[in-house]
C-alpha cells in the first residue's frame, strides 16, 4: 500500500471510491459493448467517473443507472463527434457492432450481425439486459419510461432477433 | 432448453466486453480513480464547477446594447459571410427534442436562474476605404443585478477574411485575448421585461417568453426569436431549458438537421425553424452532451442587399466555458 493509499481520505474522497470500486467494472463492461478500442474505451470511463465527481452528493452519492446514463451520454456524444482526425468516433461500433465490430468468433460475429440491424431503442434494450444484466426495472429506470413499455420492445427485440437469425440460416424457433 | 433460453443464450454469448461485470478496479483503474480525486480537487476546482454545468453554463449574448448583428453599411457588397455548418442526419425531431431533455433531466445545471450570460457572437469588420470585410467573433460576458446596472466586457476572438477558405472552413472562434469594449451601467440602465425569474413550470416559461415578445399562437421562429432574446439576458436552469424545447416542439414547426460541431468545438444535435415569411431560417443548436440550448444561426433565405441567399447572417453561442474567454 502506498502512502497516498494509506493517507486519510475526506468523507468526499471515501464516498467517491466506493461509487468508483463498485461501479467500475459495470461502467466500462457496458461501453466495451459498443466500443472496441479499449484506449477510447478508458478514456470515457474516465469521462464518466470525472462528471460523476463533478456531481457527487456524498450523501446521496449515484448509483449505477446514473453512471450508465452518464456513460451512454459520452458514448452518443463520441459517436456525433465528427471525424475530426478522432479515430474515437471510427471505433465506436454503429450501435452494437456494425462493420467494426470486434471480432467475434463462430456464432457470436452472427449474432451482433444480427443486433446491428434492430432498431437502436431495441438494441438497446437487449444489449442492457443481456450483456449489462439489467432489469425490466432497471431499464425502465434508465430510460425513464415504463416497465411495460420496457417490456413490449424487449418482446419485439426477441422477434427481431429470430427474424434476424433466421436470415443468417440460424434457426431458434423450431 | 426452450427457444427463449436458446436465444437468450446466444445474445448473451455474443457480449463483447473484455472486463467481467464483477471485476474489482484493475491497478490501471485505481490510478484513475486516484488521479480524478486529486486533480479535480484543489487547482482545478474552479474549472470543474465550470465544467459542471458549463459545458452547460449559459450564457449570453446580448442585452440591448450588445446585440451583435452585422453590420454593414447600405451599398457595400459582402464578399462572403461564415461558412455553414454541415449536418449529418440523425433522428426526427421528437427524438432530438427528446435527447436533449433527457439529459437536461439528467445533469445538473445552475441551481436557479442566474443573471449572468457569456456568449459568442461576430460582426462584419469593413474598411471603408477597401471595402475589404473580415469577420469578427466577439466573446461577450453580460453581468446584470436586479436594480439594473451591470456590466458588459466584450473580448474580441481572432479575425479572419471570409474570403479566404481555409480560414472559412471550420470558421472557428478564438479568442485574442483582447477587451474589444467594456460598458458599466449605472442602476436602472439595463433594460429587461423580467427582472426576477419565475419558476420552471411550462406555464412559467410561456410567461417569460411573452415578455421578451412571443405572440398568442406562436410559430416555431416566433419561439425561437423569444428563446433567443431570453438567453440573452439570463442562464436558466436546466428544466426552465426543457420546458422551452418543450414549447418550441409543440410549435410542429422545428425541423431535424441531425448533429454537427459548433462554432466553438462542442458536439450539438440541430433543429431549423423557417420565418414564415420565408425570409430567413434559424438552426437552433442543442448541446449533445447537456441537451441545453448552446446557440442559435440565423441564413438569409432571399438575397437581402449585400447578403445573398443562404449566407448565415448571423450567429450566437451560448454556454460558452470561460475558458475560451
Amino acid at each position: 500500500m502506498s502512502a497516498r493509499d494509506s493517507a486519510p481520505k475526506s468523507p468526499r474522497d471515501e464516498v467517491f471510491t466506493r461509487v468508483f470500486d463498485a461501479h467500475w467494472a459495470a461502467i466500462r463492461h457496458h461501453i466495451e459493448g459498443v466500443v472496441a478500442d479499449d484506449a477510447v474505451v478508458t478514456e470515457i470511463v474516465s469521462e464518466v467517473f470525472f462528471r460523476a465527481w463533478t456531481r457527487l452528493n456524498p450523501r446521496r452519492p449515484m448509483g449505477r443507472i446514473w453512471l450508465l446514463r452518464a456513460a451512454e451520454r459520452a458514448v452518443k456524444a463520441r459517436v456525433r463527434r465528427p471525424a475530426t482526425g478522432s479515430s474515437a468516433a471510427a471505433a465506436v461500433h454503429a450501435g452494437v457492432g456494425g462493420e467494426q465490430s470486434v471480432p467475434a468468433a463462430g456464432g457470436s460475429g452472427v449474432v451482433l450481425r444480427a443486433l446491428s440491424v434492430l432498431p437502436e431503442r431495441e438494441r438497446r434494450i437487449i444489449v442492457l439486459t443481456y450483456w449489462d444484466g439489467l432489469t425490466v426495472g432497471e431499464i425502465a429506470e434508465l430510460s425513464r419510461t415504463s416497465a411495460t413499455r420496457v417490456r413490449k420492445a424487449l418482446h419485439r427485440a426477441h422477434e427481431h432477433v429470430r427474424a434476424a437469425l433466421r436470415s443468417e440460416g440460424v434457426i431458434v424457433d423450431d | 432448453m426452450t427457444e427463449s433460453a436458446l436465444l437468450e443464450r446466444l445474445i448473451a454469448d455474443a457480449d463483447p466486453a473484455r472486463t467481467p461485470l464483477d471485476a474489482d478496479p484493475d491497478p490501471r483503474a485505481l490510478a484513475t480513480r486516484d488521479r480524478i480525486m486529486r486533480d479535480a480537487r484543489a487547482p482545478r476546482r474552479r474549472r470543474a464547477v465550470i465544467a459542471g454545468w458549463a459545458s452547460g453554463m449559459a450564457v449570453a449574448a446580448a442585452s440591448v446594447a450588445v446585440a451583435v448583428a452585422v453590420l454593414v453599411p447600405p451599398g457595400v457588397a459582402v464578399a462572403a459571410s461564415p461558412s455553414p455548418l454541415e449536418f449529418e442526419a440523425s433522428g426526427t425531431t421528437a427524438q432530438i427534442i427528446g435527447d436533449a431533455q433527457t439529459a437536461l433531466a439528467a445533469y445538473d445545471g445552475p441551481l436557479e436562474a442566474e443573471r449572468v450570460v457569456r456568449s459568442a457572437s461576430w460582426s462584419f469588420s469593413v474598411d471603408m476605404g477597401t471595402y475589404e470585410t473580415t469577420v469578427v467573433p466577439q466573446l461577450i460576458t453580460i453581468t446584470w443585478n436586479p436594480d439594473l446596472s451591470g456590466r458588459t466586457v466584450a473580448i474580441e476572438g481572432v479575425p479572419y477574411d471570409p474570403t479566404d477558405a481555409s480560414a472559412n472552413v471550420g470558421s472557428e472562434i478564438s479568442s485574442s485575448g483582447e477587451v474589444a469594449w467594456e460598458l458599466e451601467m449605472e442602476p436602472g440602465q439595463f433594460t429587461t421585461p423580467v427582472v426576477d425569474m419565475p419558476g420552471s413550470t411550462q406555464a412559467d416559461m410561456q410567461a417569460v417568453l411573452a415578455a421578451y415578445g412571443l405572440p398568442g399562437e406562436p410559430s416555431a421562429a416566433d419561439v425561437t426569436t423569444a428563446i433567443t432574446s431570453v438567453l440573452g439576458q439570463w442562464t436558466l436552469t436546466n428544466a426552465q431549458e426543457s420546458e422551452m424545447l418543450g414549447i418550441l416542439a409543440e410549435t410542429g414547426g422545428a425541423e431535424a438537421l441531425g448533429t454537427t460541431t459548433d462554432r466553438l468545438g462542442r458536439p450539438v444535435t440541430a433543429l431549423r425553424v423557417q420565418a414564415v415569411d420565408g425570409s430567413a431560417s434559424d438552426v437552433v443548436l442543442l448541446s449533445a452532451s447537456t441537451g441545453r440550448i448552446v446557440g442559435v444561426e440565423r441564413t438569409n433565405l432571399v438575397e437581402d442587399g449585400p447578403f445573398p441567399s443562404g449566407a448565415i447572417i448571423s450567429y450566437q453561442l451560448w454556454d460558452v466555458d470561460e475558458g475560451v474567454l
